[in-house]
């Protein structure tokens, strides 16, 4: 019975059968990509290894040789060598605005935020091949978000590192070429930390590593599994390639805590959380969406950008970290806009649950409040599905901002308007509604 | 007008005749006694781990041809799939065809005998579909045996694609150049290659009728070649191209077969053309012929010598001048179809006496068409079977028996 049931031919899988989808799309999707994968285990095993039980020398040498046989897996050879350029253009700028720092005492730091914008917005606006650059993007941005907080981290005290040692940083196996982004203590902490539970990192190395292939394969085909002709609704298309979108991140978050495990990062626990899918999938703002998306940026924007610019204000410190963000994506079309209306959603969020949890004193901020202090509280029904709403608003946001992002790197695409007018705008609308509403 | 009517019955005749006559040496060409790989052996039987089995049943033997025997033994696993392929053209063949005079019936195979029937003697329309559909049978069931990993001689090294040379000219068929490399796209190739030695085995392009079996098997496997897409999705940090993952998009056979039935219904009758082979101008054939030349490292291009690498480069001449002259997917006939309505054990046509019909549809399963105005009987019979089928989790189905009475219309 089953057996029938696996091999019949289903109208909802466009005429597939589920064994058909399994063979011609997880199947071949996962087989695709899985010797890559075990190569890149292999690697961050041999770098964890090695880093143990050797002198630091071989251990930053073993990371920069880890982290080319990382990159030879997908990117190019021409890609690997303009990356190279980038580290080493980078590590030039850091020495001599270190230098200056030192004899005339000034903030120089700045310099490093600012050459790795402006090379990010070149490669993006003016590289000739934008195929390469779209497959080495990732690469470069993680790459700069290191030097960044190498920098601010130098100039707070840090001793300044060798090319050798910077090499070995920028290159490391575990996190060159999906993130996620490590600060230089955690990149020298590998050594350290031998001691751990084996049986619960391998435990959590398997867990995660299925976890990803389950969202690649879910990311993959659920174009398959739910075909836009058997339900022809244009939000449920859009929540699907959104959803889609939405998966592929998680596989990639997923993937490169595999990455970083087998490297020997981790906390206590052994985890070295990226990403809560739940929180994404359902939030009850779209500030969690924004912290759990990538917890590691996520802390390194906090910790470089935001507080970096809080003495200038609250609110232009929000607005930096967003433009910071998105200059460091590239500045790519569709990200700009989809992280500049993730700060204005979320500021119109902000500012109406602050205004309710006042008015009414409830528990109704954005974040749920440490010691609620207020009179109803978030085991209330009432705040339940006030929170509920805000929750069905902020998926509905997601919808729109996924299918933004389903599509970049596809040249013939259709454009933003196009995209967000198919759908009648109707989440600006229902902000631009919000945010009346807070001035009542 | 009587006078034309006697002498155009007297040349079909002659034609028939004629016909079958050839048939028993030369005539419909020799590729066609494969299809009884069909009955000779259950599924069961044909189990990929053991495709020896496959290979020494006799009957089996007896059916193939000395080329095809060697393809079998020089790739293990493959007769499976082509029996596998050849059940699922039979299938799909009386799927199209269920509510038409001709339903695509099969013989109880005996050796020498032709599986589909005599009709297969005759150069007409049904004839192109069943050649057309058995060889897009064995392409996609090839191709898809190969993505299983059942034939050795097509596993695809999935460490190694990236770094394969990646040869321009080195595409037989359009389309399959524009895939980017990912994951086993050279299944499909490898399906189509495998089909054209193995189906097209016999044909030599010598007569018309060769001409006919060669265009439509080709013109079935450009059908599942062109259905046949792989599709890509990006991987990376925020909407990045790091990695890339791939994954084929089969479709199902019922849309190849839809298809088929599409072409089959519109099907160009040709003639013999004076035009020669060399001196093609169908884009097809001639593109084919170009990068044969090219390139000689596929299977296909080694064993075909030098001289018969024209064995594709033909054009056929509509019947009708004004006619557009087929395409590389368009079905060709050269004989107009026999009557379907009347039994006839000379073309081995059964007749439609007996058949079910529907005395509501005015189309061709309508009881008018399907009885060829013979009338029907009408019957009320009580029909046993499962109904309020509800699906247990998991997986059971269970059912009730339910006892209808249903009025069944069948042709005198």
């Amino acid at each position: 019975m089953l057996s029938y049931l696996l091999h019949s031919q289903f109208e909802c899988l466009g005429g597939l059968s589920p064994y058909d989808v399994w063979e011609l799309c997880i199947q071949a999707s996962c087989m695709d990509i899985a010797p890559k994968i075990v190569y890149m285990l292999i690697y961050n095993l041999v770098y964890q290894l090695i880093s143990a039980y050797f002198s630091h020398k071989v251990f930053h040498l073993c990371s920069i040789v880890g982290g080319f046989a990382v990159m030879r897996l997908a990117i190019s050879h021409s890609n690997i060598t303009h990356f190279l350029v980038f580290l080493a253009v980078g590590y030039v700028c850091m020495y001599c605005a270190n230098r200056v720092h030192l004899k005339k005492q000034i903030k120089t730091e700045y310099i490093a935020v600012l050459l790795c914008i402006v090379y990010l917005l070149l490669c993006e606006f003016v590289y000739p091949n934008q195929d390469d650059w779209i497959q080495s993007r990732g690469l470069f941005m993680i790459a700069a978000m290191k030097i960044i907080s190498l920098c601010f981290d130098l100039q707070n005290g840090h001793y300044f590192p060798s090319p050798y040692v910077y090499a070995g940083y920028m290159l490391c196996p575990a996190n060159v070429m999906f993130g996620p982004w490590i600060s230089f203590t955690e990149y020298n902490i590998a050594r350290v930390m031998s001691q751990r539970k084996k049986f619960t990192w391998v435990l959590r190395t398997i867990h995660v590593l299925l976890l990803s292939f389950f969202f690649l394969s879910m990311s993959n085909c659920l174009s398959i599994i739910v075909i836009p002709s058997v339900i022809d609704n244009k939000w449920i298309s859009a929540y699907r390639r959104a959803f889609s979108f939405r998966c592929s991140h998680y596989f990639i978050s997923f993937l490169s805590e595999a990455t970083m495990l087998c490297g020997g990062y981790g906390d206590s626990k052994n985890q070295y959380v990226i990403t809560r899918p739940f929180d994404i999938e359902l939030p009850t703002s779209l500030v969690s969406v924004v912290v759990s998306w990538n917890i590691p940026m996520h802390r390194f924007l906090k910790k470089y950008v935001y507080l970096e610019i809080l003495r200038f204000g609250y609110f232009k410190a929000i607005l930096g970290t967003y433009l910071i963000s998105s200059l460091l994506h590239g500045f790519n079309l569709e990200i700009a806009a989809v992280l500049v209306t993730i700060g204005a959603y979320s500021f119109v969020q902000f500012r109406l649950q602050e205004k309710l949890a006042r008015s009414f004193n409830a528990c109704l901020r954005v974040r749920p409040c440490r010691t609620c202090t207020h009179k109803y509280k978030r085991s209330n029904w009432l705040i339940k599905l006030v929170l509920l709403i805000f929750a069905c608003i902020t998926i509905c946001d997601l919808i729109f901002l996924g299918v933004l992002m389903d599509s970049v790197g596809y040249p013939d695409a259709p454009s933003i308007y196009e995209k967000w007018g198919d759908l009648d705008f109707l989440s600006h609308w229902v902000m631009l509604g919000l945010y009346i509403i807070t001035f009542i | 007008m009587k006078i034309t009517v006697v002498t155009v019955v007297v040349l079909l005749m002659g034609c028939i005749s004629v016909e079958y006559v050839d048939s028993r040496s030369k005539g419909r060409g020799k590729g066609s006694m494969w299809w009884g790989i069909a009955k000779a052996g259950e599924p069961n039987n044909l189990s990929p781990l053991s495709p020896g089995v496959l290979y020494m049943d006799s009957s089996v033997h007896g059916t193939l041809r000395k080329k095809q025997r060697r393809l079998a033994r020089e790739n293990p696993g493959v007769l499976v799939a082509v029996a596998k392929g050849a059940n699922q053209a039979i299938h799909e063949c009386q799927y199209q065809f269920r509510n038409r005079r001709w339903n695509c019936s099969t013989r109880n195979f005996l050796r020498g005998k032709n599986l589909f029937g005599k009709i297969v003697d005759r150069g007409c329309r049904e004839t192109a579909f069943i050649y057309a559909i058995t060889s897009a049978a064995v392409t996609h069931a090839v191709a898809r045996a190969c993505s299983e990993g059942a034939i050795e001689t097509c596993n695809c090294d999935y460490s190694h694609h990236k770094s394969r040379p990646r040869v321009s000219g080195n595409s037989a068929v359009a389309g399959v150049r524009d895939w980017e490399w990912g994951g086993c796209s050279d299944n499909i190739r490898f399906g189509f290659k495998f089909s054209r030695e193995f189906v097209d085995t016999g044909e030599r392009n010598r007569n018309l009728r060769e001409k006919m079996n060669l265009h439509n098997n080709e013109a079935g496997r450009m059908h599942v070649q062109s259905q046949m897409r792989q599709e890509c999705k990006c991987h990376g940090m925020s909407g990045s191209c790091t990695v890339k993952t791939c994954w084929m998009r089969l479709p199902p056979f019922r849309v190849i077969g839809d298809t088929l039935k599409d072409r089959f219904d519109g099907a160009s009758r040709v003639m013999v053309s004076n035009v020669g082979n060399a001196h093609s101008n169908n884009a097809h054939n001639n593109k084919y012929n170009k990068s044969n030349n090219i390139n000689s490292n596929s299977i296909h291009n080694r064993r075909e010598g030098k001289g018969r690498k024209q064995k594709y480069g033909f054009q056929l001449k509509p019947y009708n001048p004004e006619h557009k002259p087929p395409g590389p997917k368009d079905l060709v006939y050269y004989e107009p179809s026999p009557g379907f309505c009347d039994r006839n054990p000379k073309l081995g046509i059964q007749g439609t006496h007996g058949r079910q019909c529907n005395d509501t549809s005015i189309g061709v399963d309508g009881c008018d068409l399907l009885c060829c105005g013979r009338g029907y009987r009408t019957q009320v019979v009580d029909v046993v079977e499962r109904c309020n089928c509800t699906f247990h989790w998991c997986c059971e189905v269970k059912c009730d028996v339910c006892r209808t009475k249903k009025t069944v219309h069948t042709c005198l």
